[in-house]
């Protein structure tokens, strides 16, 4: 299990998963600029509930993805006297978000073989010939 | 309430530190403000406060400050090794012994812990509230931990003297529990957190985490009980401060960053100190190893020969990391090289005087010499690296791999218009640099990258400052509902679009009202897939207008009116799953857009049950089909019912609610909209102008020949009530303001009310829409008198 997310990560130079905050918000942000509020909103109902970030903890989210390249900030306004700044996904948070996507989708892959397959199915030996 | 809600969240930001209020304080406040009006909350809640506690000041924990306190470690602990050297004797004739644990078991490792925590924040291991938990719990363990040591010590001195041991010198079991349980649940925390993206299964995390926590805390407190312990994490802390971020997220950039060269480190450097890096570590290692058991099997002629000749090999071997610190900080080309590998040539050096020191160990007195000149060089390579016009390496000056990065990527998008200096590039300013403000630094711009603030705030004059694509409006904007999305309150119905008849029939009519209209921030369009003389045309009209400017608008348009057949009925009923999605892919189409903001049902459909509706739009949300759904013409038993059923099926459910209302027609005031307000969705009238009866340019006698008033329904003028409109002409002079802006004025002043969405098919009808829409708002008085006026129902 560390050699999957961990050692191979490393060394392919693949990035280390996303924490949930980011990855919703990179989720959210696929679609459009939005600006933080509307970002929480999104993510409670995309997740269906599931996951409920608060501002504070989306803003250390936004912010250490708009370092790190993968969102930008995208104007700002005032609305009913409250500051929003939109953000935007950059073309590298694309590429990270595809990944992340690709990896989730490859772990719920096999998950899901091995639970059509069901139980006595032994273990998956490479083929003798 | 005494405090006012914002001052309560205001007071919150107190945390964070100054820079990071000043760029997001305003922003966060916002929408911590708006989840607390949207939750009916007047101050935040305890995991509010303690989720901004937890992020504010793990905030301040960055790269920098681990530098700081690393450097000030390394003062306190080669402070403490050379008490233990030299001055364990006089400490304890005056009494003083307890400060040399003190200072190397408690204080110079808890500097240690609180760096390597804010280091690892810093790049993205942890969390802000995680290091915080971390570094304020690491102390109080560390703590127990110098007290058990004191304690053991006087233990030990008692038994000396043959007397009991009291107080203190008999606690130090108790200490030595409360250090180790301590310990090991600051260290759970760190590994959890650590792991927490990993995926394992549960009892594996768990497992890793305790059996983590209890091994390593006990290990970590019996190796501070050797005084120059902590010497070498603080060593091993500035080091990693300064030694650049290999990160992996920079990693896949390895070739684009090769080519572009300057400033970027080649692979070959990184492939160097990696392998000086592992050299380091098992020649470390094979020296604790040989220290330990080498009286067996090597050359020492016994274990206390053993244990200086292991410790040497440990001391030496740190020289290959010295070295990696110094190709990889001297491959950014920015600090001048002998800047960098003097201090490393000194340190290495004194590296190499420990070693020789231990030659002549356990005897402190032939030790002394070697720990003298180590002292003295290290001492040396400190100021060296602080001295003004000097640079750390891998710090002020040089650019951090990631803000390096960022700055290809800038530079490989500069074609792109939307390109804009991000903020990212900035980093540096939170990378480990900027130690102090000496000459040679770069001098700290005032502000790093001001936002670059595209939106025209609401009350600046429209225009100022320019901005080459006026995203937002003059206009005002306010929420839909609780939706998060913010309409201006003037909005253009499509209706007109693709009406035989009007100028608005054909392209050209119609994208000259889009242009007039996003012209003048009446940036929300709502149309229908039925509106235009044929099916789906004003949605196809609109969608060619907005070609190329997509994101300037906020589109709504909507499906399944069920008094009009269309080709896909075969489908099912008009609110079933498959009609729903089919519906929402052909206006997709026909609107060319990829998203429809606004997706609203035009009217109930009595033969699907609401859940079936609300499940299938929320699976658009879920596909980024539409972004927020509303209704149509839904009454006020229908609006609660699908609020409670989107409750239950957890759904965010519809936001808006979209009925006929206007001065003439107030049906909707007895119970529709008292259900909107309920259900917290915002309210969209239709027909606000009532045909255009409330235009102003229609008098008793008066009927603007091309009006469709004239021209279709003569009976609604010949059927107005012209007493009271005359009255309410004269209600909205008194102020100077036109019919038509006391029409829109009357309707924003209404609870719930979002946005007036009205018709326009000329581009200046669009300009006095927007104009109107900002113009006027009744008093409460004059409230009254227009509410006397017209009757309800």
């Amino acid at each position: 299990m560390l050699h999957y997310y961990g050692i191979r990560h490393i060394n392919e130079g693949m990035p280390s998963p996303l924490s949930p905050p980011a990855f919703w918000t990179l989720t959210v942000l696929a679609t459009g600029r939005r600006h933080g509020y509307e970002i929480m909103r999104e993510i409670a109902a995309l997740s269906g509930g599931s996951v409920v970030v608060k501002a504070t903890t989306l803003y250390a989210a936004l912010d250490r993805l708009e370092r790190d390249g993968l969102i930008v900030a995208d104007g700002e306004e005032v609305v009913n006297g409250r500051a929003r700044r939109y953000y935007r996904i950059a073309e590298d948070g694309t590429a990270r978000l595809a990944i992340e996507a690709e990896l989730l989708e490859r772990s719920a892959r096999a998950a899901r073989s091995r639970l059509v397959a069901g139980p006595g199915v032994g273990p998956v030996r490479p083929a003798a010939v | 309430m005494s405090v006012p809600r914002e001052e309560r969240f205001r007071r919150l930001l107190r945390w964070y530190p100054r820079a990071w209020r000043e760029r997001n304080g305003e922003v966060l406040l916002g929408a911590m403000l708006e989840e607390a009006e949207r939750a009916g909350r007047a101050a935040p809640t305890t995991a509010e406060r303690l989720s901004a506690l937890g992020n504010g000041v793990g905030a301040r924990l960055d790269a920098r400050l681990a530098l700081r306190i690393s450097l000030v470690a390394l003062v306190l602990a080669t402070a403490a090794g050379g008490l233990s050297t030299w001055g364990a004797a006089a400490l304890a004739a005056t009494g003083l012994s307890w400060s040399l644990p003190v200072l190397s078991v408690a204080l110079a490792p808890a500097l240690v812990a609180v760096g390597v925590v804010a280091l690892a924040r810093d790049r993205g291991f942890v969390s802000g509230p995680v290091a915080v938990l971390v570094a304020s719990l690491s102390p109080v363990a560390l703590a127990a931990a110098a007290l058990a040591q004191v304690s053991w010590a006087a233990g030990f001195e008692a038994a000396d003297r043959g007397v009991p041991a009291t107080g203190l010198a008999s606690a130090w079991l108790v200490l030595v529990l409360v250090a180790w349980v301590l310990g090991a649940a600051t260290i759970a925390v760190l590994i959890g957190a650590l792991l927490s993206r990993v995926p394992m299964p549960r009892a594996a995390r768990v497992l890793v985490v305790a059996l983590g926590g209890a091994i390593l805390a006990p290990a970590i407190g019996i190796g501070l009980v050797v005084p120059y312990a902590a010497v070498f994490a603080a060593a091993a802390l500035a080091l990693l401060c300064v030694a650049p971020a290999v990160s992996r997220r920079t990693r896949p950039r390895e070739a684009e960053r090769d080519a572009s060269g300057v400033g970027e480190i080649p692979l070959r450097t990184r492939r160097l100190a990696r392998a000086l890096a592992a050299v380091s570590s098992v020649a470390s290692a094979l020296g604790v190893g040989y220290a330990l058991t080498g009286s067996g099997w090597g050359l020492a002629a016994d274990s206390t020969a053993a244990m200086a000749q292991g410790i040497a090999i440990a001391l030496l071997s740190g020289i290959p990391l010295l070295a990696a610190a110094g190709a990889l900080a001297g491959a950014h080309g920015r600090v001048r090289s002998r800047r960098i590998w003097g201090p490393l040539l000194l340190v290495g050096l004194a590296l190499g005087a420990t070693a020789l020191a231990y030659r002549g160990a356990p005897d402190g007195d032939r030790m002394a010499g070697g720990f003298a000149l180590a002292a003295a060089l290290e001492g040396g390579a400190l100021a060296w690296w602080l001295a003004p016009g000097c640079a750390a390496p891998g710090g002020p000056g040089s650019r951090s791999p990631r803000s390096s990065a960022s700055a290809t990527r800038s530079s490989s998008a500069r074609s792109s218009p939307r390109s804009r200096p991000s903020r990212s590039r900035c980093s540096r300013r939170r990378s480990p640099s900027c130690t102090r403000a000496g000459p040679c630094l770069p001098r700290r711009p005032p502000r790093c990258c001001p936002m670059p603030v595209r939106a025209t705030p609401i009350g600046a004059a429209p225009g100022r400052g320019a901005p080459s694509r006026p995203r937002l409006v003059p206009v005002e904007t306010r929420e839909l509902g609780s939706s998060g999305l913010s309409l201006p309150v003037v909005g253009l119905g499509g209706n007109n679009f693709g009406r035989a008849g009007t100028r608005t029939e054909e392209q050209e009519g119609t994208t000259a009202v889009v242009d007039a209209a996003l012209e003048a921030g009446v940036t929300f369009i709502d149309t229908a897939d039925m509106y235009g003389k044929e099916f789906g045309l004003s949605e196809r009209l609109l969608g060619v207008a907005l070609r190329g400017r997509r994101d300037r608008a906020i589109v709504a348009t909507k499906f399944g009116h069920t008094g009009i057949p269309t080709d896909l009925d075969a489908l099912g009923a008009k609110g079933s799953r498959a009609y729903v999605r089919a519906a929402a892919e052909a206006s997709l189409t026909r609107l060319g857009i990829e998203t429809i903001d606004l997706y609203q049902q035009h009217t109930p459909d009595p033969s699907t049950p609401i859940a079936e509706t609300i499940a299938a739009l929320d699976e658009l949300v879920g596909e980024g089909k539409i972004r927020f759904y509303g209704h149509s013409n839904f009454s006020a038993e229908q609006i609660a019912e699908a609020q409670r059923v989107a409750a239950e099926l957890g759904a965010r459910g519809f936001v808006s609610a979209q009925n006929e209302y206007n001065l003439l027609t107030r049906g909707v005031e007895a119970e529709v909209l008292p259900a909107v307000e309920a259900a917290g969705i915002g309210f969209l009238p239709f027909f606000p102008l009532a045909n255009g009866l409330l235009t102003g340019k229609f008098t008793r006698d008066e009927r603007p020949a091309d009006s469709r008033i004239a021209r279709q329904r003569p009976h609604l003028a010949d059927e107005a009530p012209w007493d009271a409109l005359d009255a309410f002409r004269d209600i909205a002079a008194e102020r100077g303001a036109s019919m038509l802006d006391a029409a829109f004025g009357w309707l924003l002043s209404r609870p719930s009310l979002t946005s007036v969405i009205a018709g326009a098919t000329r581009p200046e009808q669009i300009v006095a829409n927007a104009a109107a829409g900002n113009a006027w708002r009744p008093t409460a008085e004059e409230a009254a008198r227009i509410d006397a006026l017209f009757p309800i129902g």
